[in-house]
């Protein structure tokens, strides 16, 4: 989750101006990393379809370096949840849409073996799922901007258990929490 | 000319205090790599800036600190030691040891202490003083530290910003009691 210092995913109009034009090699090299614990991916509407009109087009295009197709191939391999009651279907390979009982669908999720559930942007179905105690971690790419104003990450109390950090060459911080157990 | 540094504890989700000021969500139990961090900081500090609000909470917290045999130690002494500069529009005189109280423009006030000679100038806010500071652009190394909770409301430091404010990270500290210290200069 990219997120400014002073805790927004987006300016209050959604607008993401503040991330980074320059992907560096490292940043992708994290990303295709954190990617890799997960086998699956839960999008909300408007970030499937950011991505949707982007990732299957360039991973057939040579201008990508090579860490940046190997996230292409990972992202469009790999199985993808849409959460939506608006959309009616989804094109992009190996996605699939659930549309009703979102929480009970997510819960089932977690339950079935396999490797971890990764969340893209998507702040409401986030703030939905963490009202009901469904994230067990928070990958924060945090950036050295702040905004003022914003649509917030958190929108109620809670408390972390900081499990470690990472700093990329950009001037990202990336920070690792697991939800505490208290 | 001399450096204002910004050092405050902040929430995941970028808040320096609860809606009324709580401070509950913050992780104590300091171990020597966060204490060994902030006196590292304070080494050429010899001036504290400080608004009044916090500094009704601050002062006498360290005088009283140092009274006792478990909190005289180093940092203490220096908290109480170190010249402070209380901005305020409704004190006129201060009544606090090694402290005067400052009513003019806070800009002009901070800018003639930059030019005069010395050491660098701290200040660990409170929350209003912090934003004016920022909005004013007069902080030139920020010490967020980065505790280990959100607390969904409360209050910011950045918000009286008009716009973006783009840092540059100088360096990270993860430390054993589960904050991170991220250090950022003005870009």
């Amino acid at each position: 989750m990219n997120v400014t210092v002073d805790g927004f995913m987006a300016a209050p109009d959604g607008g993401l101006d503040w991330h980074l034009q320059n992907w560096t090699t490292d940043m992708a090299d994290l990303l295709a990393q954190q990617l890799g614990t997960a086998d699956t991916i839960l999008l909300g509407r408007n970030t499937y379809s950011a991505m949707a009109g982007y990732w299957p087009a360039v991973s057939t295009g040579l201008s990508l370096s090579r860490s940046d197709l190997a996230y292409a191939t990972m992202i469009n391999s790999y199985q993808k949840i849409v959460c939506s009651t608006t959309l009616k279907c989804v094109y992009w390979a190996n996605s699939r849409l659930i549309s009703s009982n979102i929480r009970t669908e997510i819960s089932k999720l977690k339950q079935q073996p396999g490797k971890d559930i990764i969340i893209y942007g998507s702040h409401k179905l986030v703030r939905y799922l963490s009202k009901f105690n469904l994230i067990d971690e928070y990958l924060l790419w945090l950036y050295p901007v702040s905004i003022g104003r914003g649509i917030a990450l958190f929108h109620q109390p809670q408390k972390l258990r900081f499990v470690g950090s990472h700093i990329l060459s950009s001037g990202v911080a990336v920070l690792k929490y697991s939800i505490h157990p208290d | 000319m001399r450096k204002l540094k910004l050092q405050m504890q902040i929430s995941v989700d970028g808040y320096v205090a609860g809606p009324n000021g709580e401070m509950d969500w913050m992780s104590w139990g300091w171990g020597d790599d966060i204490k060994a961090y902030v006196k590292d900081l304070h080494e050429r500090v010899d001036t504290i800036v400080m608004g009044r609000k916090l500094a009704e909470g601050f002062i006498p917290h360290w005088a009283a600190a140092v009274q006792t045999p478990e909190g005289n130690d180093e940092f203490s002494q220096k908290m109480v030691n170190t010249p402070k500069v209380v901005f305020s529009k409704t004190l006129t005189e201060s009544t606090w040891d090694n402290t005067i109280v400052a009513t003019g423009d806070l800009v002009n006030e901070i800018k003639k202490l930059k030019a005069a000679g010395g050491g660098d100038i701290v200040t660990y806010g409170g929350a209003g003083f912090a934003s004016a500071l920022i909005k004013a652009g007069l902080v030139d190394d920020y010490h967020l530290f980065v505790n280990p909770a959100a607390i969904g409301n409360g209050m910011p430091i950045f918000k009286m910003l008009d716009g973006k404010l783009s840092l540059k990270l100088v360096k990270a500290h993860p430390f054993e009691v589960g904050i991170v210290a991220l250090n950022y200069m003005q870009a």
